[in-house]
């Protein structure tokens, strides 16, 4: 303990004693920790993250599957096969997700939540019970629950205590959602919710059957997410094989041909892995990975500098040998030193991650749908102090070695290091540049690809416009407009008061702006027969929008036929839609003159009010920027009426306010705000957004990766350059002798400055045909996040290097001045 | 061939200037064999810095063949060193990491001579000086001797008409200093003029023509006998 103590304060003094290279040494580690520690931080959040339930790893998510992907949900007589004939899983329960959001109503305001409704077994099936009332009443059926549970409600821990104040006797009371009311039953654990990662508080309603479960018909029966909890002995395979044998007998039960195909196989998937996609599973791997070779970089830059400071340490080592330090001891000082160096490296390391997970908060949000905080937890900093540790390993294994190897008497002698040890430290010192050099190319290569990624993207025509666009995103209170038209009473106010703000050129509403990614829907279409057409028209999945005519004037897209909607589309007039020209070549077939569809009759407002194609509008890229056009359909929300079919899911969800305005818009935002709230005070806790932040955002992945990688692959190019500038300083400052040597037989200036350029030069092209090799097939990971570019982009390789090359000739250039102003008579004089 | 008038050189110091070489007033004909002599401190390697052009900061004039090198520019001192003057060091100052054949090409490098005429350049210094079998060993695999005449190789390689060489014997046995003495004055009587700095009376002796030196003043030369030193003229 003493001798540990003796090392320590051995070791604050060398800090203390040389504090510039402490610093360098310590702002290199922290660049390194700091990176690995911010995306350990992210992933811990996103991947590693405990879910709230009873051995999560034994849950799993069940989707029916069939020619049109994956459905979003099955109807209750499928689930109730699946539990009756499965012996892989203990139990199956459903809920019908709420993804639109309900409102809470209190006495002056009312506050958007969550409101699935959820089957008796649901919370059995999670192994979570509530800590205060009780759970639903389960039907005979098991997963039902019983009619009496229809109006009650079960709470979440977070609206409990923070819209409840966490009143003891809340049980039994009665609370108004949507204005319905509902008496609470219970109170949920602190920290459990379900479905996992939503932005709202969540409270649970109950899913009672009704008639309409018990027939397997699209559009009639409801469809419900399912979620199971295997058997012990069972895994995510062995269900999935008994399941899908399940499911084809389930799939003969639909009478409907075409429905039956949309349900032919079956999905079963970790409900941990379900949450996250594989391809951001995959990059937050790739960046991870990022991270950890820019803490390599780092590790290998140290370690050079603690080489070249053990070499000016040489005699000191000696002296300690001479007087009876053991090798291990002397080794132990150097790790005791590295340790401390890494310690102090990491504290700010952690401060580094902070910052850098708050830079990418907003991607955070939108990517990976992390509401909590970002704080880097105790297992952050567990793993952060074992990757310390590690560093103390790497960066003074070499120098502890090289001390502990050293001969004690020549070192004495002849006050340096031996010529044979100081060629082979340089040739280390070299090697570990080298790395250095071939690490930085493999992240700048990557880095660049994803840069040029988003440039492509960025430069992909979207087909509208986006600039001078605000948009908000709003959850409509449309409990409040039942038996009155929520057109008349809320949508036209709203847009006549938006329209006469200053500065506001034109604003339009929509169930969805372009790339919004907020409310989708689908519209399919029912033909019968098995011509071509017919089997081409069932097979058309169309984007489906409700939209206001002011939504040209936004976004001023372009028509390829026929008009857009216009101040006469009313709900008197002939009702009319209009499409677009990939929903054309979908409908017509290819080779189809789009102007073709107009006046042809597409669906129904209403019963008895069929609608025609009046318009055709130009593809645009309205779901993501890197693919094509989709299908898509718009009808008028002036036609709505409460009468039509169309209502509900058009006008009562969810709908978007997009405003082209002349102003600022900060304060534009607030005004807006101001305006929703005097119109109806739900609507101010929308989301607002410019339009061309919500295009960056449409970026998704391949944004957040390329910034990330941005701050990474610069780090590490700094770090290069570091590494290059002081092995060449430190080998100058070595050949001091030899250079003056060669300046008194005669070379010239340029002929020492291309001695250092030439060492340079060598360490340059091995790193880079090290890196190149390695980016070659590193890059090849990257290939599902690129677009308009290809893995091995020749002219990134090429710029990567020629970026290296003449970055590692500029850190040379200060060594190499200073090595031909070396004088002859000072460096003879060495002898 | 040399003539140094009033030449002289100082360094700064914190205790104020010191002087390491007052008034220098030296002739040189071509094919001397001089010696310089002194204490330690006296200024000889100093003076044979200056004669090398190694050194910058003096004050004085210094002729080189009716060539002003005191008016030159660095580089054309550099030019004019490189032609005609080869130095040999106590020490060697070999560089470890290069062969004997390449210390021995080092000097041609730094020269605009076709590369097949430095090989064979290099390859009569190799035979002249009986090198041949060791051309491809390092310096560390050499004896003092052999590294001597490795440096001293390296000096004429490209036939200087002055040889400067500062205590060429000073790490050498006595019997390999007398080997290396005999080379220095085969090399003068096939013409080249040769300027070295040493402490031993017995290494003097090969000389034609010796100096003393004291506290950087030239005190007596024995070409000159007559010679009054700056030092005995400001001391009266």
């Amino acid at each position: 303990m003493t001798r540990l103590a003796q090392h320590l304060r051995y070791a604050l003094r060398q800090i203390k004693k040389s504090l510039a290279f402490s610093a360098l040494v310590i702002g290199t580690l922290a660049l390194g920790l700091g990176a690995t520690a911010a995306m350990f931080t992210i992933v811990d959040r996103v991947m590693l993250r405990p879910l709230p339930y009873e051995k999560a790893d034994q849950l799993v998510t069940i989707h029916e599957t069939g020619r049109r992907g994956q459905l979003n949900g099955s109807p209750f007589l499928d689930i109730q096969q699946w539990i009756e004939r499965s012996h892989t899983l203990d139990e199956i329960a459903f809920y019908s997700p709420d993804n639109h959001g309900a409102f809470l109503n209190g006495k002056t305001a009312s506050i958007q939540v969550a409101a699935p409704g959820i089957s008796a077994n649901l919370f059995p099936t999670l192994g979570v019970q509530p800590v205060m009332g009780r759970d639903f009443s389960t039907s005979a059926n098991r997963m039902g629950v019983l009619p009496d549970d229809k109006n009650s409600i079960i709470l979440s821990d977070v609206v409990w205590r923070n819209i409840y104040g966490g009143d003891r006797n809340i049980l039994g009371r009665t609370i108004s959602l949507n204005g319905e009311p509902y008496v609470v039953i219970g109170v949920m654990p602190r920290g459990f919710t379900f479905p996992f990662g939503g932005a709202k508080p969540v409270v649970w309603r109950a899913a009672v059957l009704g008639k309409n479960d018990a027939v397997r018909k699209k559009h009639v029966s409801p469809w419900y997410a399912a979620i199971g909890r295997l058997k012990a002995n069972a895994t995510v395979a062995s269900a999935q094989t008994e399941l899908q044998g399940i499911q084809s007998e389930v799939a003969k039960l639909y009478t409907d041909p075409y429905e039956r195909e949309d349900v032919s196989t079956i999905q079963v998937q970790s409900y941990a892995d379900s949450l996250l996609g594989t391809d951001l599973k995959k990059l937050l791997a790739i960046l991870l990975g990022a991270a950890a070779l820019l803490w390599l970089i780092a590790c290998v830059n140290v370690t050079n500098l603690l080489l070249a400071r053990s070499t000016n340490r040489e005699r000191e080592v000696a002296l300690c040998a001479a007087l009876g330090a053991g090798r291990g001891r002397l080794a132990l000082q150097f790790f005791t030193e590295g340790l401390v160096l890494s310690a102090i490296a990491a504290f700010f390391g952690l401060a580094i991650a902070r910052i850098t997970v708050t830079f990418f908060s907003h991607a955070l949000v939108t990517r990976f749908n992390i509401h909590t905080d970002l704080t880097p937890n105790l297992s952050v900093v567990l793993a952060l102090s074992g990757l310390t540790l590690l560093t103390a390993v790497i960066s003074s294994l070499l120098p502890a070695t090289a001390a502990a190897r050293a001969s004690i008497q020549p070192l004495l002698n002849q006050q340096s290091s031996q010529a044979g040890t100081a060629k082979s430290k340089h040739r280390t010192r070299s090697l570990l540049v080298v790395t250095e050099i071939a690490l930085s190319l493999t992240l700048l290569v990557g880095c660049s690809l994803l840069l040029r990624t988003i440039y492509q993207l960025r430069h992909v025509p979207l087909g509208f416009r986006t600039d001078h666009v605000i948009v908000a995103n709003m959850t409509v209170p449309s409990y409040k407009f039942t038996g009155r038209d929520i057109q008349t009473e809320l949508y036209q106010p709203l847009l006549e008061r938006v329209q006469h703000l200053p500065g506001v050129k034109s604003a339009a509403l929509m169930t969805e702006v372009p790339l919004g990614k907020t409310f989708s829907m689908v519209f399919t279409l029912m033909p019968q027969g098995n011509t071509a057409a017919a089997v081409r028209q069932r097979n058309l999945s169309a984007q489906f929008r409700a939209v206001t005519p002011e939504m040209q004037q936004v976004f001023r897209f372009r028509m390829r036929a026929g008009r857009f909607f216009n101040e006469h589309d009313t709900a008197a007039s002939q009702a009319v839609v209009v499409v677009n020209s990939a929903f054309v070549k979908a409908f017509l077939g290819d080779d189809e003159d789009p102007a073709k569809i107009l006046g042809h009759q597409m669906l129904s407002y209403a019963k008895d009010r069929p609608a025609i194609v009046i318009g055709v509008l130009d593809d645009q890229h309205q779901v993501s920027v890197a693919e094509q056009s989709q299908p898509e359909i718009e009808i008028c929300i002036p036609q709505l009426t409460p009468t039509s079919s169309l209502y509900q899911s058009a006008e009562g969800i969810k709908m978007d306010i997009a405003v082209r305005a002349q102003r600022n818009p900060a304060t534009l935002i607030l005004e807006l705000r101001r305006v929703m709230q005097e119109v109806s005070p739900e609507l101010a806790a929308g989301n607002f957004s410019t339009m061309d932040q919500i295009v960056e955002d449409s970026y998704g992945s391949q944004q957040f990766a390329a910034r990330i990688l941005e701050v990474f692959a610069g780090c590490a190019l700094l770090l290069c350059i570091a590494g290059i500038y002081g092995l060449l300083s430190y080998l100058v400052a070595q050949r001091t002798k030899e250079l003056g040597v060669r300046i008194a037989l005669g070379a010239e200036r340029k002929n020492i400055m291309w001695l250092v350029f030439r060492q340079a030069a060598w360490m340059l092209l091995a790193g880079l045909g090290i890196g190149l090799t390695l980016a070659y097939f590193s890059s090849v990971l990257l290939r599902g996040f690129l677009f308009g570019v290809q893995p091995q982009d020749p002219w990134i390789m090429a710029s990567v290097s020629i970026l290296l090359i003449v970055s590692g000739l500029a850190a040379c250039a200060l060594p190499a001045r200073r090595a031909a102003k070396v004088d002859p008579m000072v460096a003879l004089r060495y002898e | 061939m040399i003539q140094l008038k009033n030449i002289e050189r100082s360094y700064k110091t914190a205790a104020g200037q010191s002087w390491v070489l007052r008034r220098i007033n030296l002739e040189i004909e071509q094919g001397e064999f001089i010696t310089i002599m002194g204490p330690s401190g006296a200024g000889k390697s100093s003076l044979l810095n200056v004669l090398a052009l190694l050194d910058d900061a003096w004050q004085g004039e210094y002729w080189f063949r009716e060539e002003a090198a005191h008016q030159m520019k660095r580089k054309q001192r550099g030019e004019l060193a490189k032609k005609n003057i080869g130095v040999v060091f106590q020490s060697y100052h070999l560089l470890d990491d290069l062969t004997v054949r390449e210390n021995i090409d080092l000097p041609l490098s730094y020269k605009d001579i076709p590369n097949k005429q430095r090989q064979g350049m290099v390859a009569d210094a190799l035979d002249r000086f009986q090198m041949v079998a060791k051309k491809d060993l390092f310096p560390s695999q050499l004896s003092g001797g052999q590294q001597q005449l490795v440096g001293i190789a390296r000096a004429v390689i490209h036939k200087p008409s002055l040889l400067l060489a500062d205590e060429p014997t000073g790490n050498l046995h006595s019997s390999q200093a007398k080997e290396i003495m005999e080379l220095f004055l085969e090399l003068n009587k096939q013409g080249t003029t040769i300027v070295q700095v040493t402490h031993s009376e017995a290494n003097a002796a090969y000389g034609s023509r010796t100096i003393q030196l004291r506290d950087g003043w030239m005190v007596s030369d024995t070409a000159h006998p007559e010679f009054v030193s700056g030092a005995a003229v400001v001391n009266q």
